[in-house]
């Protein structure tokens, strides 16, 4: 599967960059392929591109803000989950993922 | 409700770089000029601007909000309603503070959110999005916020910060406030709890009685005890802590220094109590140090308050008593990890979530 998502706190210091690497993590242990966007305290980082989301099969919205250029996200596939959420269970929410896309 | 604390959310993410600007500015000026170092009319010029900005800090807030809620529309609406929480426009009314700015966010967000959606002809579709909306709404707002809002809020606003100054000033309270905020941040490491005493800290930052830097200093130990106690008690009792534990220690003692709180939640999801209780204990013993003394500082983040601080000597001893209380409090409680059992990956399972589209 092909997994891309985004992650933004509040701060936009610590949550986002732990919540990123948390679902870098479960994902790839789960043997899909994954890319995250940051939108942190400097801004947007790791940017996703128009073909990054084409070719996704699930975009993770882990966010407590409003996210930025939500525009590109439209009619996409999606789920939206809250920082803290990611943070604790990043396995879960891949395998809840797999299970609601079967 | 969701979109609302969203909102909430992400008005703190933007006035942030403003309060840690004004802060450290007011911080920095306050210090050349009081210890005769460099006292030019120059650092007196910026201090006051400093303070302009800091008073922006509710028009900032109130904007960003609303435009969570109505997008680009809904930003300069919060902004002048925000703008009046804290400049009240009508005489014999007061600031209505962040309470004010709240109710401004919220209001400007959903009039833009529902006008956008009202029907109009085509010919006037233009005529709404570049006059109805921002003269209307901007009217609107002026109205509830300079009027009801700055009279009934804005008592109310007055009432809270002068007996919040009178505890404040009262060694006997002001120690339990100061304790209580402390441990409020130590208790969800960077969550909602800490959230609503650090957004506490900033409602009354710009009160001219300087009340502000008093509970922001109160903060500090509920900020920094949680990450630099765990880091420290997993050096000293490594059979008490996991191996990815220790080796996160100095990471983890670095993210307490300069005020990372978060890079406690790896300990906390595996032991919740016995962490989350030995460090409230430590950051309340360490608030209510810095509130009962009357520290102050202006300076935001770990150890950057540091040098701001009214005394750092004592400062730093409220720091350091309420990291050591939870470091021997965890120590002593603690269960010694059995390594023969790989530990079970501390997944919570308990939530759901929807595909849309």
């Amino acid at each position: 599967m092909k997994i891309v998502a985004v992650t933004a706190c509040a701060t936009g210091v610590a949550h986002t960059f732990m919540a990123k690497r948390a679902i870098e993590d479960a994902a790839k242990k789960r043997g899909h392929q994954i890319k995250v966007e940051t939108q942190g305290a400097t801004g947007i980082e790791n940017a996703l591109t128009r073909s990054d989301i084409e070719e996704a099969d699930i975009l993770i919205l882990a966010t407590d803000i409003k996210l930025a250029k939500m525009e590109r996200f439209e009619g996409v596939k999606k789920v939206t989950i809250p920082v803290a959420t990611v943070i604790k269970s990043a396995n879960s929410v891949i395998k809840k993922i797999e299970e609601k896309l079967q | 409700m969701k979109k609302f604390q969203q909102a909430l959310m992400t008005g703190v993410s933007y006035m942030l770089p403003l309060i840690v600007f004004s802060g450290m500015t007011i911080a920095l000026t306050g210090m050349l000029s009081q210890s005769g170092t460099l006292d030019t009319p120059a650092v007196a010029t910026l201090n006051g601007f400093a303070w302009t900005m800091i008073n922006l800090i509710p028009a900032i807030f109130a904007a960003y909000m609303a435009y969570s809620i109505g997008d680009k529309a809904a930003l300069i609406p919060g902004f002048i309603g925000g703008y009046i929480a804290a400049h009240p426009p009508v005489e014999n009314t007061s600031a209505s503070g962040f309470l004010g700015a709240i109710m401004a966010g919220f209001l400007a967000g959903y009039a833009v959110l529902y006008l956008r959606k009202v029907k109009v002809p085509d010919f006037l579709d233009s005529i709404r999005k570049t006059l109805f909306i921002p003269v209307l709404t901007g009217w609107g707002i002026y109205l509830i916020m300079a009027y009801p809002v700055a009279l009934v809020v804005g008592a109310l606003n007055d009432l809270i910060i002068s007996n919040l100054i009178t505890l404040s000033e009262a060694p006997q309270y002001a120690f339990l406030l100061g304790g209580i905020l402390s441990a409020m941040c130590a208790f969800d490491m960077g969550g909602p709890i800490g959230k609503i005493a650090i957004t506490f800290v900033f409602a009354v930052w710009n009160d001219p009685s300087g009340l502000g830097f008093v509970v922001n200093a109160a903060v500090f130990p509920g900020i920094m005890v949680p990450a630099l106690s765990v880091g420290i008690a997993s050096l000293i009792a490594r059979e008490k802590y996991t191996e990815d534990e220790i080796r996160l220690a100095p990471a983890s003692i670095l993210s307490g220094l300069v005020g990372i709180t978060e890079s406690t939640l790896p300990y906390a999801f595996r032991d919740p109590i016995r962490i989350i209780g030995a460090n409230m204990i430590g950051a309340f013993v360490g608030g209510a140090i810095m509130m009962g003394l009357g520290i102050s500082t202006a300076g935001v983040s770990g150890v950057f308050g540091m040098p701001m601080a009214s005394n750092i000597g004592l400062f730093i001893l409220a720091i350091l008593v309420g990291t050591a209380i939870s470091v021997s409090l965890q120590i002593a409680v603690k269960k010694p990890v059995d390594r023969t059992v790989q530990a079970e990956e501390g997944d919570d399972a308990d939530f759901d979530f929807e595909i849309t589209m």
